[in-house]
């Protein structure tokens, strides 16, 4: 569709983050998906010290619920949501399954909040899982194969991979025309890599801890060219559950509620090939001289849906310059290249130069703006419909200044069979006042953008 | 022993699942009747008061920006050259591609590409065969091929890979 200037929402009141919990993240789990979900709300209504005394006082206070799973075909269980519902004996309030690829739980906060901002209810309970580890991750890569267009890209190759790497080629090329060396590229792409995996050895939840070196990356196996197997994502199987709330509420539930404050939601066509030319949306911080010999935008090389729901969410939110007023994000590196487009497309750096944002180390802990300290998709889990409400349960933690308390202590590490690196350093983003999540569906289908503050 | 319903040793089944869907086309079948002709169809939209009248390969029946439906349009038969937009090198591809590209007698690794076909505003994406992985790039010049009556293969799959390119 054309559109001159996207539709900036408000919220009717404020909403607020209250408070999360996870599972850790693995390839293959012990517990089933409902169990998993009890497990992580536990953590949300438990561990957070909520200011309600025990569950049965904290169930009266909701009265909906949101559920995100991406593919029935997973687990193989149609209607999830009231297999989870009733296994925390919710009925009879409502609920809602929302189902937008790897968005569907950035779009489960969406609705959350759409919930409370609208006044319908006070407090909403959001949980996500997936459960990856019934099939071959063969089978599973064919499964996400499925969210791309059955009738003219599915059978070529039946791989995301092949579909981000397609955008990857093109990418590649264009930075080249701009001076910038493949070598160049190809050591941004491995430092996403390096940074993701070794957060997330600070991360108890964490699927995939390491460290290694940029020449690993660079020469792990090519899945598909460019890209290799560590520039792709992890097949998780975990939950996250977060609970939101009216202001009201929220401060009657916790002491340290975040505003969400900012709420976009993006999109474009499924198939890459079938995006037109338009000129590029500008985020606040940017002019019309910046791109003006930009023809092909957003092409193969960007993502007009994180564009936009950037564009919605920071303009509601007040923010001026992404890289100046957050402190941190939680962005969705399904794969390293979408990780440097993203960066562009969310602001952190000016179209064709995504690569400084990590190079230069704006992305690390101490930078500028650091950047999926969690570990994200690489590094921490990709259990898709839980991903998107891992990152604003990360963020959330972090503005809260509980990433200490939920990483830090060895008993966590312990809950999960693991022992606390001697190497651990605390992660917790000194005096965080401001962050961003990001969730992406598709080769940039569906992406939502959400903004958090302390208040 | 911890106290509670525990279970560090969880039980699995196999559930064997084979299913056949009889997929519909739609509104574009024709698009994969004439593949099998060896023709290549595009839509068009040519609604005078559309906002945005554009030529749409792979086809959609209506236009996505007016929503009236569009008319079918010729671009492409054997030879028909076009332009490589992108490309990917696939070694690694998803459960079931490798039986599926051997009916159409091709192997791993395969090369993906999006094409610019002449008369289309959009991409097609699609298989480049007989060129080494090392010498294919973006721009390169490519010539549509379609699936053959050969000693293997007696009819056309009905499907996007009946439709592929080689170098020009």
């Amino acid at each position: 569709m054309l559109i001159e200037k996207p539709h900036v929402g408000k919220l009717a009141r404020p909403v607020y983050f209250v408070a999360g919990g996870m599972t850790d993240f693995r390839k293959r789990h012990e517990m089933k998906a409902e169990e998993l979900i009890l497990q992580a709300t536990r953590m949300a209504v438990l561990e957070n010290h909520l200011k309600v005394d025990g569950v049965a006082k904290f169930k009266k206070r909701v009265s909906f619920g949101v559920y995100g799973q991406f593919a029935d075909h997973f687990s193989d269980q149609l209607l999830f949501a009231a297999k989870a519902h009733d296994y925390l004996g919710w009925e009879p309030i409502g609920n809602i399954e929302i189902k937008t690829g790897g968005a569907t739980g950035g779009s489960a906060i969406v609705a959350a909040v759409m919930a409370v901002a609208s006044g319908l209810h006070d407090v909403v309970f959001v949980a996500g899982c997936e459960i990856m580890d019934e099939v071959s991750t063969r089978q599973g890569n064919n499964y996400i194969a499925h969210a791309a267009c059955k009738d003219f890209e599915w059978r070529h190759s039946r791989s995301y991979t092949n579909y981000y790497n397609l955008m990857a080629t093109d990418y590649m090329k264009l930075q080249k025309d701009r001076g910038f060396s493949k070598e160049l590229l190809r050591t941004a792409l491995s430092r996403v890599s390096v940074k993701n995996h070794h957060y997330a050895k600070f991360n108890p939840f964490a699927q995939a801890p390491a460290d290694y070196s940029e020449e690993e990356v660079a020469n792990s196996m090519p899945v598909t060219e460019p890209l290799r197997i560590l520039d792709c994502c992890l097949m998780s199987v975990g939950a996250a559950v977060c609970i939101i709330a009216s202001e009201e509420a929220a401060y009657q539930l916790t002491e340290t509620p975040i505003l969400i404050d900012g709420v976009g939601a993006g999109s474009d066509t499924l198939r890459t090939g079938d995006r037109l030319p338009r000129p590029v949306l500008l985020l606040p911080h940017e002019n019309e001289e910046m791109y003006k010999n930009f023809t092909n935008w957003p092409g193969f090389t960007s993502f007009l849906a994180t564009r936009y729901a950037a564009y919605v969410a920071y303009h509601m939110a007040g923010i001026q310059n992404p890289l100046e007023d957050f402190d941190l994000a939680e962005t969705h590196d399904a794969f390293t290249i979408s990780a440097l487009q993203s960066y562009e497309d969310l602001g952190f750096r000016q179209y064709g130069m995504g690569h400084d944002f990590i190079l230069s180390g704006d992305a690390c802990f101490g930078g500028k703006l650091p950047e999926n300290l969690s570990g994200g998709l690489i590094g921490c889990m990709h259990s898709v419909g839980a991903t998107g409400i891992m990152q604003v349960i990360e963020i959330g933690w972090q503005l809260q200044n509980k990433w200490n308390h939920f990483h830090a202590d060895p008993a966590i590490w312990a809950r999960f069979g693991k022992e606390k690196p001697a190497d651990f350093r605390s992660l917790q983003v000194p005096n965080a006042k401001r962050g961003v999540a990001v969730s992406h569906a598709g080769t940039g289908s569906h992406v939502t953008v959400h903004t958090l503050r302390r208040p | 022993m911890k106290k509670g319903v525990i279970t560090t040793n969880p039980l699995r089944i196999r559930i064997p699942r084979t299913v056949e869907h009889v997929h519909n086309y739609g509104k574009i079948s024709r698009y994969f009747r004439e593949l099998a002709q060896h023709r290549v169809l595009a839509t068009s939209c040519v609604n005078p008061k559309c906002l945005r009248p554009k030529t749409y390969l792979p086809p959609r029946a209506d236009c996505p920006e007016c929503w009236e439906p569009m008319e079918w349009k010729l671009v492409g038969s054997d030879g028909t050259k076009g332009k490589i937009a992108t490309f990917s090198v696939v070694h690694y591809p998803g459960a079931g591609y490798e039986e599926d590209i051997k009916r159409v007698g091709s192997k791993l690794p395969s090369i993906i590409v999006y094409v610019e076909f002449p008369g289309a505003d959009t991409k097609i994406m699609s298989r480049l065969e007989n060129c080494d992985p090392k010498n294919v790039f973006i721009g390169m010049e490519v010539e549509a091929r379609f699936w053959k009556n050969t000693a293997i293969r007696q009819r056309a799959t009905h499907t996007c890979l009946d439709l592929y390119f080689v170098p020009a």
